[in-house]
């Protein structure tokens, strides 16, 4: 059974709403994955390859087999979590305007969909599930370049690979650090129009870095964290409506996998057309060390 | 210290001989040493093989470039197949995925006059 959408303008709403989708989603980088729009039920087990430190290599003695990493480290995700946002307008307002009420309801509804999926995932970061802060409590006003270097030295301290290390932080972190006296001044041209004009900073200290403004605090002051994608392992897929609908389809950007499911329907009785936008996904923690915690006093 | 008469004979001795001319000529009445020490610096760097651009050489530059951009967009009928962008090709085209990752795809590979001739049809 084909899990495309068909109709023309529903097309178009999903595609547009396939943007804010990704931007949101953006943090995941930070973890190992395994997203696509393959049809997959509610539990059903995703396995996701995990990136991890390389075994050591090897003296060559007569045979390059020797040794051989036997196989891709998997780590299995089962798809539990399903979350899912319902617009809804009347066929009158649909007819009587010109802008296009369904795409701005749409991508609105898929955003907050992307940050209540990533807010769920991110709940998983606490103290029991990868130990205490990586550097002492600390407020955003003393969150600077050198705290980062802390970080980096603490992470490399318990052998996180240097290569796709994330660093994802709460908003008023993440500002502070705009300010810093090196961080502002080390922005040259062309780089300084994103640090200045877009308050954006791409990677500082070996971070990949992410700003956010919805970190749960997880019950334990959470404002950020050091990742490395051994840390969690994360999976979505597209899950088959059972039902007829008017239309019912997968959505997914092909270079990431990232995907939602777009449904529209009519109620008759009350002549209002509406659209859901739902995910399937997992996540799991992986290895303790892979992630660092920043926490607030 | 070396002063810029100096540093203006050291490059200008490096420069192929017709650009020796023009650069030891006496100075114009917009000019000054500092111009024309830019100036043959920028002319070293051209007999390097460097791209070493005046504004006005960048501008015209991009300006050409920008053209052999819009070139294709601009002659879609003629050298596209005949009912490429017809109504009821892309149609065709956009069913015929059953692929979630395709259709994304050919959606994002449609001009926005593609995407609107469909949606038209609709």
């Amino acid at each position: 059974m084909p899990n495309t959408l068909t109709n023309v303008n529903d097309i178009k709403v999903a595609q547009n709403a396939l943007q804010p989708w990704m931007a949101a989603l953006t943090p995941l980088r930070a973890f190992s994955s395994n997203f696509s729009p393959e049809p997959a039920d509610k539990l059903d087990t995703v396995r996701v390859p995990f990136v991890g430190a390389p075994s050591q290599s090897s003296d060559f003695a007569g045979n390059y087999t020797l040794n051989a990493d036997s196989t891709v480290t998997v780590i299995p995700v089962q798809l539990n979590r399903h979350k899912f946002k319902t617009v809804h307008l009347t066929a009158r307002e649909a007819a009587s305007t010109a802008f296009n009420v369904l795409d701005t309801l749409v991508s609105a509804a898929v955003k907050q969909l992307a940050q209540d999926v990533l807010q769920d995932i991110f709940s998983a970061i606490t103290e029991e599930n990868y130990g205490d802060p990586v550097i002492a409590a600390l407020a955003p006003a003393a969150f600077d370049y050198k705290k980062l270097l802390a970080i980096r030295e603490a992470c490399s301290t318990v052998k996180m690979p240097v290569t796709d290390r994330s660093l994802i932080l709460d908003g008023a972190y993440y500002t502070n650090l705009l300010g810093d006296e090196i961080v502002s001044k080390s922005f040259i041209q062309p780089l300084a129009q994103p640090g200045i004009v877009d308050a954006q900073i791409r990677r500082l200290a070996g971070f990949d870095m992410h700003e956010t403004v919805i970190l749960p605090d997880n019950g334990e002051k959470l404002v950020g964290f050091a990742a490395h994608p051994s840390g969690m392992a994360v999976a979505m897929r597209y899950l088959v409506p059972v039902a007829n609908y008017d239309e019912a389809g997968a959505v997914t950007d092909p270079e990431t996998g990232l995907t939602f499911g777009y449904l529209r329907y009519t109620e008759i009785q009350s002549n209002r057309i509406f659209v859901t936008v739902e995910c399937l996904y997992g996540f799991k923690p992986a290895l303790p060390d892979a992630i660092k915690r920043i926490v607030k006093p | 210290m070396i002063t810029l008469e100096e540093r203006l004979a050291a490059i200008v001795a490096l420069l192929p001989a017709q650009e020796q001319t023009r650069l030891n000529a006496p100075l114009a009445g917009d000019e000054s040493i500092d111009s024309r020490l830019v100036e043959s610096v920028r002319s070293l760097a051209k007999a390097e093989g460097l791209v070493c651009m005046t504004p006005g050489e960048f501008t015209r530059e991009a300006a050409k470039y920008a053209v052999q951009r819009l070139v294709p967009a601009a002659k879609s009928p003629a050298d596209a197949p005949a009912d490429e962008n017809s109504t009821a090709s892309l149609a065709a085209r956009l069913a015929k995925y059953t692929d979630p990752r395709a259709q994304t795809a050919f959606w994002r590979g449609l001009t926005e006059v593609q995407r609107a001739t469909l949606l038209k049809a609709k």
